[in-house]
């Protein structure tokens, strides 16, 4: 009985291991009739995804001014000028409705073509791409840019990061055609964006070939880093560095680096942004994927620890997971931690963030959290 | 086998667990609230999911929802998948029914309809085992050997160096759908110039260009990364991806991908996302990840299509496709019809739907369902077992009543 036991027990362990096997040898390949495709190495993802396919459903208005540089508008009633991205330019936030975003994207190339773009707006909304009938029977809206077709859809949004979001509208126009391609985006929650409607149009309607008259210029826009557009001086501050920090200046959107360790591999930045930013629970759960953590709900946020940072409760965080940052270029470190801070201020919201291996940073958060409330306003110092 | 020998047979405690009216009962139970539960569940989760967690597998947890009062977290009850109970249910009949009713001549019905049971729950296991099914989409004029699958995908790794023909080699699908998180999986073959990882896979995934202001949630390749996306209820509609790294042998700088399996898209090429292609050591390599293709031994070739709607609705009354088979050079005509498929060396071809090649075109391409099933035809057998098993025992109970029924008249 004993032995039985034993050799099936050496079975089943055989068995186990032969799962967990690494490197898989492939079977013997197939003869296939030559497909007629042709094979091409130099096709770069974009082409491979359709990204810059140019056989587009849409054709062209050959009519439509040459708008090669400059493209002006005017600025409806309670809209503003929100700091530019490369993709976003310009970019506009909502007086009384800061949750909605509303930009102008500009696709050189094509941008995949007017069908496709509606297909990603479409799967952005969770609904279901709609039918070329469909899509020709867009209502279209003149602008002097040339015609826009436009698309007004809710549903439950899922932009490129952060939770999905449920009574969501997208109102969007597109302007495609051979001297320019560019989509308008508006999206919020639904009744704040159906109010805006008007707006909208009167922004789409306003689009015209930059010129002497120019209210404002998307070249004109600079895509600066973000803190050099952030507003009065009152938002400039003032710290206390531990000792054994080394500051590494200014880095892209940083307003300030260090870094830390034996080997510098703990740093930190700190960088602010207008307004709340997205939200507390939109950043906090950027920095859950970084870490390869599952998102958090808006009731577990809530009850994150706060500590008094420039008078304000700011939210901490401190995970481990495995890291990555592409922004960064650092891709799947295992054992990480990542400290982070969330500073409401009154047009701005300020993040303080330290990565590195997860020991290091554990070690660190002392002195983070002194340098965290070593800060002050400059302009409050000098009053 | 005689009395005394089942007599002692039945003194064994597994033999008498295993063989009981008790285990039976409890049984049917319990597939009776396994079908159940899958069946709510099927309207959350969609038929595939629920067809792997309540009916292929060993055991499962069921998730009863509310069952703490207000708190999100549901009761988990453990309970025995279909495929167990089934098993389980085929041992009862056989020791309960084969082994402990004696072989008389008053039972041999009562065998054979049990025997026929049996031999629809072995149909079941083969199919479940061994069958194969997708299907063929052809236009006018297309000829094709393969069909693909519902709803299992692979990696084509093909060879396009030759001048007319190509060399495929396939990943399966069971090497890749584990290979979530970090899990890294190698594969190699002696021809193949290079060792391919797979990694990072995503059971429905969207392909997203990165852009300035967010953080890729998986890693980012030539500017693009994979969201993945909560698997839809018709599984048919999933979209997997996964990040490939080929590693040519010696100091060459490893090449990184991600296939996509998303087709259909406007944004597509030909309706399908081009494959990954690189050069190794001179030689063009094609990379794709595609639903699993199965080849037939024989060529189909659809002539001509043609099909009928209710009058004044776009609802199909009648479709048929006249097909020519080829075969070791000869070909064959063939009318495939609702209801009536062409069964052809264990391949069945069902006339299953027909789409548009393109809007507006009038030309229209058929689709055949596939299917390759060693049992295909067990089920018929076992109801023909069964029905001669119940035949035999209900006339022979008849025929000793009215033998009964005799004797009391004569002695009477």
């Amino acid at each position: 009985m004993t032995h039985r036991l034993f050799l099936l027990i050496s079975v089943f362990i055989v068995l186990a291991c032969g799962q967990h096997e690494d490197t898989i040898g492939l079977d013997p390949p197939r003869k296939r009739v030559r497909s007629p495709h042709q094979s091409d190495p130099s096709v770069t993802s974009h082409e491979r995804f359709g990204f810059e396919h140019t056989d587009s459903f849409f054709q062209p208005h050959k009519s439509a001014p040459a708008v090669k540089g400059n493209l002006a508008w005017k600025i409806p009633n309670g809209w503003e000028l929100s700091a530019p991205t490369s993709m976003r330019n310009p970019n506009f936030r909502i007086k009384n409705a800061p949750e909605i975003e509303c930009y102008v994207t500009r696709l050189d190339g094509g941008g995949g073509g007017l069908e496709a773009n509606i297909s990603r707006w479409y799967s952005q909304m969770g609904l279901p791409a709609p039918k070329t009938g469909e899509l020709t029977a867009a209502e279209m809206i003149e602008t002097p840019a040339g015609n826009a077709s436009f698309v007004n859809i809710a549903g439950t949004f899922s932009g490129m990061s952060g939770p999905s979001r449920s009574s969501y509208r997208l109102m969007g126009a597109l302007i495609f055609n051979s001297n320019i391609s560019l989509t308008v985006k508006m999206v919020g929650p639904d009744t704040s964006v159906l109010k805006q409607e008007g707006a909208f149009r009167q922004f789409v309607e306003s689009l015209r070939p930059g010129g002497e008259t120019n209210e404002r210029a998307t070249n004109n826009v600079r895509p600066a880093a973000f803190h050099n557009d952030l507003g009065p001086d009152k938002d400039a501050f003032e710290w206390t560095v531990p000792d054994h920090w080394k500051n590494q200046g200014a880095q892209g959107i940083r307003l300030v680096s260090f870094t830390s360790g034996e080997d510098e591999n703990v740093t930190v930045g700190m960088f602010k942004m207008l307004g709340n930013a997205g939200g507390l629970e939109a950043n906090i759960n950027r920095w859950y994927l970084q870490m390869d953590l599952s998102p958090l709900d808006s009731k577990t946020i809530g009850e994150l620890d706060k500590i008094d940072v420039l008078n304000q409760k700011s939210t901490l965080v401190h995970i481990r997971g495995t890291f990555s940052d592409n922004m960064r270029n650092i891709h799947n470190q295992d054992n990480y931690a990542l400290l982070g801070l969330v500073c409401p201020l009154e047009k701005h919201t300020l993040f303080i963030k330290m990565t590195g291996p997860a020991e290091e940073v554990d070690l660190e958060r002392k002195h983070f959290l002194r340098f965290c409330e070593s800060l002050a306003f400059k302009s409050a110092q000098a009053d | 086998m005689n009395e005394y020998h089942i007599g002692r047979i039945s003194r064994f405690l597994l033999f008498r667990v295993f063989g009981s009216y008790g285990l039976t009962i409890v049984l049917l139970l319990l597939l009776l609230v396994v079908v159940y539960l899958g069946t709510i569940e099927q309207t959350r989760i969609g038929l595939y999911d629920v067809q792997k967690k309540y009916f292929e597998s060993f055991y499962f947890f069921a998730d009863i929802p509310g069952f703490f009062g207000s708190q999100p977290e549901p009761l988990r009850i453990p309970l025995p998948g279909v495929y167990l109970i089934l098993l389980l249910f085929s041992i009862n009949l056989f020791i309960g029914n084969t082994l402990r009713v004696p072989f008389r001549r008053d039972k041999i019905g009562l065998h054979v309809t049990h025997g026929g049971i049996l031999l629809l729950l072995l149909g079941g296991l083969v199919t479940y085992h061994f069958a194969d099914d997708g299907q063929m989409t052809l236009a006018p004029g297309d000829s094709s050997s393969r069909f693909m699958s519902y709803h299992l995908w692979e990696i084509a790794v093909t060879n396009r160096s030759h001048a007319d023909f190509d060399v495929e080699y396939v990943i399966p699908d069971k090497y890749l759908y584990d290979l979530t998180g970090n899990k890294t999986r190698k594969f190699e073959h002696p021809s193949i110039p290079f060792t391919l990882s797979a990694s990072g896979y995503s059971r429905n995934a969207h392909i997203l260009p990165k852009g300035p202001m967010f953080d890729a949630p998986t890693q980012v390749i030539d500017g693009f990364f994979l969201k993945p996306q909560p698997p839809r209820n018709e599984n048919e509609a999933n979209w997997p991806a996964v990040y490939v790294q080929v590693e040519p042998a010696g100091a060459i700088k490893p090449q990184t991908a991600i296939l996509w399996g998303g087709y259909g898209s406007p944004m597509a090429w030909n309706g399908e996302i081009a494959p990954w292609s690189i050069r190794v050591d001179d030689q063009l390599w094609d990379l794709k990840l595609r639903k699993k293709t199965t080849d037939v031994p024989f060529i189909i070739r659809l002539e001509k299509f043609t099909h009928e709607y209710h009058p004044g609705t776009d609802i199909a009354s009648n479709y048929q496709s006249e097909i020519t088979m080829i075969e070791g050079g000869h070909e064959q005509n063939v009318l495939i019809k609702m209801n009536e498929p062409l069964r052809h060396r264990g391949y069945t071809f069902f006339q299953a739907s027909f789409l548009e090649t393109r809007p507006g075109s009038g030309v229209f391409a058929s689709t055949f369902a596939v299917v390759q099933n060693p049992a295909d035809h067990w089920p018929l057998y076992a109801c023909i077992v069964v029905t001669a098993g119940m035949l035999i025992h209900l006339g022979s109970k008849l025929w000793l009543f009215l033998n009964r029924e005799r004797q009391i008249r004569n002695a009477a």
